[in-house]
């Protein structure tokens, strides 16, 4: 021991004890201190008062014990020692109380803590007497009065009370399913064994047993830091955790203690002088060094022995740079994941986003979970209104063995299955956005106050994080779609365009061909004329005057046959019909073709065709419709026939001499095809049309190439009116050519069906 | 004498400016469709061309362009004479060197034989007719 000079005798006397003596003392400090917290962070709660109890009891047992330990006389020995046991004696029911509050109480256990705290009353008045213990044993390494008959009843009474309550919490551990709660209970067992074996070695001196009874003193230690984390953490477990973090803080003590001691011991050798200073000094280096020596122990404990150990802080902040530099909801999701994963080191992560139209929660990120193709689970409705709605979160283990509704049940088995730890809700201003979920550690550990909390902090962030991904994402989708519309009406307006511009240059093109066939003759009516009026005519022999005068009247009939030409075919564009109008009125077509057919008689005459017109023997069936329009329809397929039919007639046998007529056959039946409608056949041996021209036909303008040899002045729009005028009556029109031999028309309109005529069915022959 | 070639299948028109031309001194040549055209560019010392575009199956102008590739008529002087009235026909028809472009309908005959009299005297012709409409 150091030998210093004269001082305060206080210290003096400090420095004059051993270890072992001054041992008591200083656990007795810091376990009361412990209480004290305990006290402070649980006021109201039995454990905070209990322990503190606890703690109090041990305070007497180790000032009793150090005070025995200084004293040298055998009156001070024993009453010191019998001080102690002012404490000891409520130390069963105490720890019986203790424990009662981790295992359920029933009438039998309250009746046995009733009892308890009789005895410890019993035995506290029995302590003061001879009965109890009384007489001095000194050992080799202390000393320790005897025991009698009455502590003997103690000692039944002592332990009787910690094997009940070490069976309590075996049944307990027998009962639970949960395993947080085994650990739990696993980790009381240890702390109360340990307290009470090894401090109960203490008891054995009393017994003349010499053992190096000191150990005991670890015992309070001991049990007193573990229980002062176990509670102040509130959730008790996670054993390793508190034992890495203790011996990682107890080593760091060590060293510091170690350095100082040596520091002390060497400033002694030679500055014995400055001994006050020098102590002074080493007392602040020790405090300065503590933090960063312990924080080395950490990193070292981290990266070589444990890796549950974190600093929660670093975790948060990180986290908060990574939420904060991307909008990306699976960057985030990333991010989390690396981050967290760092400090828990988790088996799964998944990140659950909420979709409030179907409430239901759909799998943004998954790195573990054995989800298969599952990417949609639905809201449970307790779980939601327990947990979810109030941002609380769902700690797995505590919930999965509670009864449950069936589909609560049925959702906490999926989950189970998924090997679920922790659901984390995130939710922004009362609103769910969704969720983080957490399997087991890697390490095994539970989830624990710390991580827990490192958790709440961050969920608000990333609540927050996600929602803004979401709203980006909906932008970026509306902005699509947008696009897409856009496109959409682009199109259809460039359609529409492209139709508009179709239908102007089909306007135009009418607009320049009617331009030109009403100018041609024009034009000719205007040269004649101003012959006439300038005096050119005068000399001319009469026939050719007479040619003129002929060409201005037949120029002008031209115009007249033109201009009709066109109105018909605007009106008919301009304006769709049906035979369902009230204009409409029952025609008899073969009354309607023989007056057309009188009506062309000069032309036909003139152009020696032969015409014919045939029917069936039975009067022909009445059509309905506009008469005006079908005549006209008529019209234009006779005058096309007569037009484009030489007198000569086209089908000449080169190897016939006779000569052949321009015949034209007209045919009127019913339809062999449609036995509803009547067919008119019109059938020429004229100059046919050409395949090529074929299908155009029944177009606006379109004239056949050989037509404009034969009939320049055709309009094109003849057939046209046709088309129009027989689709409108709900007819079809249609040709047979061959070019050079002539052309068939084909006729084909309902008849009207309240035609009583009796009708009967033949096929038109030729 | 000049000599025009009036190319055109109306046999009013033809009827119309046969009297007209000879009345007036012009000599007219008629032809009514391309092999026409080219005997009588061949056979007779044509000044000028009176060109119809719808003649028969053909087009006038397709008659002219390929008229302009024969060197000698490269530059003999061609004027549109016709009814139809087109952009896209107008532009061609300058493309191919015509000298003019006329609606037959917007004009009379004493006006066209006075343009081709004056034209054929001066060398100089003066486009466009008088009842143009707008």
């Amino acid at each position: 021991m150091l030998e210093l000079k004269n001082k305060n005798s206080l210290i003096a006397f400090m420095h004059n004890l051993s270890l072992l003596q001054v041992y008591p003392l200083i656990s007795l400090i810091f376990i009361l201190t412990l209480g004290l917290i305990v006290l402070k962070k649980n006021r109201k709660s039995k454990v905070g008062t209990l322990f503190f109890s606890i703690t109090c009891l041990f305070s007497i047992w180790l000032f009793g014990t150090f005070k025995m330990l200084t004293c040298t006389s055998d009156k001070d020995i024993v009453f010191w020692d019998r001080f102690i046991y002012l404490g000891v004696v409520f130390m069963p029911a105490i720890q019986y109380h203790f424990s009662l509050i981790f295992t359920k109480t029933n009438k039998i256990r309250k009746a046995l803590l009733i009892v308890a705290y009789v005895f410890s009353i019993t035995f506290l008045f029995l302590s003061r007497t001879d009965y109890f213990v009384s007489g001095v044993f000194r050992y080799a390494w202390g000393v320790h009065t005897l025991a009698h008959m009455g502590h003997d009843f103690f000692m039944v009474f002592f332990f009787f009370y910690i094997f009940a309550l070490l069976y309590n919490f075996i049944i307990q551990y027998v009962n639970t399913g949960i395993r947080i709660e085994k650990r739990k209970i696993v980790f009381l067992i240890a702390s109360f064994s340990v307290l009470n074996l090894i401090g109960g070695i203490g008891y054995l001196p009393a017994y003349k047993i010499s053992i190096y009874s000191p150990i005991s003193l670890l015992a309070p230690l001991a049990f007193s830091i573990m229980m002062t984390y176990a509670i102040i953490v509130h959730r008790l477990m996670d054993i390793k955790l508190v034992m890495r973090r203790y011996s990682v803080r107890l080593v760091s003590i060590i060293i510091i203690l170690s350095v100082a001691l040596e520091m002390r011991s060497l400033a002694g050798l030679h500055f014995s002088t400055y001994a006050n200073l020098v102590d002074f000094l080493i007392l602040i280096f020790a405090v300065l060094t503590y933090a960063p020596i312990r924080s080395g122990c950490y990193r070292v404990a981290n990266k070589y022995f444990f890796s549950s150990l974190y600093d929660s802080r670093y975790v948060i902040a990180k986290i908060s740079d990574k939420l904060r530099s991307t909008l990306e909801i699976n960057k985030i999701s990333e991010s989390i994941y690396d981050m967290l994963n760092k400090a828990f080191h988790m088996k799964s992560f998944a990140v659950l986003t909420f979709n409030q139209k179907e409430k239901c929660y759909y799998v943004q990120y998954n790195n573990g979970f054995n989800l298969g193709t599952k990417k949609k689970f639905s809201s449970d409705k307790y779980l939601y209104d327990r947990f979810i709605a109030g941002n609380e979160i769902i700690l797995f283990e505590e919930i999965k063995n509670k009864v449950y509704d069936e589909n609560t049940k049925k959702q906490i088995d999926i989950l189970t299955a998924l090997d679920v730890d922790v659901i984390a809700p995130l939710n922004v201003k009362n609103k769910t956005i969704g969720l983080l979920v957490f399997g087991a550690k890697e390490s095994g550990d539970i989830y624990n106050e710390e991580d827990l909390e490192v958790l709440e902090t961050v969920d608000a962030q990333v609540a927050i994080a996600i929602e803004n991904a979401a709203l980006y994402e909906e932008t970026k989708n509306f902005n699509l779609k947008l696009k897409k519309e856009v496109e959409m009406a682009t199109k259809e307006l460039r359609s529409a365009n492209e139709e508009l511009k179709k239908l102007d240059q089909a306007k135009t093109d009418f607009l320049n061909i009617a331009s030109h066939q009403l100018r041609t003759p024009i034009s000719v009516i205007k040269g004649v004329a101003s012959m006439f009026a300038e005096g050119d005519m005068d000399n001319l022999p009469p026939e050719k005057k007479q040619d003129f005068y002929q060409a201005i009247i037949v120029k002008s009939e031209k115009l007249e046959m033109i201009v009709h030409d066109i109105m018909n075919a605007t009106s008919l564009t301009a304006k769709k019909y049906s035979v369902m109008d009230k204009e409409a009125e029952t025609i008899d077509l073969r009354e309607l073709i023989e007056n057309i057919l009188n009506d062309f008689n000069l032309e036909i005459e003139k152009r020696q065709l032969i015409v014919k017109l045939l029917s069936a023997e039975e009067a022909t069936p009445k059509i309905r419709g506009q008469k005006e329009y079908l005549r006209e329809a008529f019209i234009n397929l006779l005058s096309n026939a007569i037009k484009y039919t030489p007198s000569t007639g086209m089908t000449s046998d080169i190897r016939s001499k006779r000569d052949e007529r321009g015949v034209i056959k007209i045919s009127l039946g019913r339809d062999p095809k449609n036995e509803n409608n009547v067919l008119v056949k019109i059938k020429d041996n004229g100059i046919g049309i050409p395949a090529d021209d074929l299908p155009r036909l029944f177009k606006k303008f379109s004239r056949a190439e050989n037509a404009k040899n034969m009939y320049t002045d055709g309009t094109g729009i003849g057939l046209f009116v046709v088309k129009e005028v027989v689709d409108g009556h709900n007819g079809k029109v249609w040709v047979e050519s061959e070019l050079g031999k002539g052309s068939t028309f084909f006729v084909s309109l309902p008849i009207y069906s309240k035609e009583k005529v009796d009708v009967k069915k033949y096929i038109l022959t030729n | 004498m000049t000599r025009v070639l009036f190319v055109e299948d109306d046999p009013d028109q033809i009827m119309i400016y046969e009297v007209k031309f000879r009345l007036e001194g012009i000599d007219l040549t008629v032809a009514t469709e391309e092999k026409e055209v080219f005997d009588a560019l061949a056979k007779e010392k044509i000044d000028l061309i009176l060109l119809d575009i719808l003649i028969k199956e053909q087009n006038g102008l397709d008659i002219l362009e390929k008229i302009r590739k024969e060197a000698d008529f490269k530059k003999l002087p061609v004027i549109v004479f016709t009814n139809f009235d087109k952009k896209e026909t107008r532009d061609r028809a300058e493309s191919l060197g015509a000298i003019d472009y006329i609606i037959k309908a917007q004009t009379y005959p004493r006006e066209m034989t006075e343009k081709i009299k004056a034209f054929a005297k001066t060398g100089i012709y003066t486009k466009g007719v008088s009842n143009k409409s707008v």
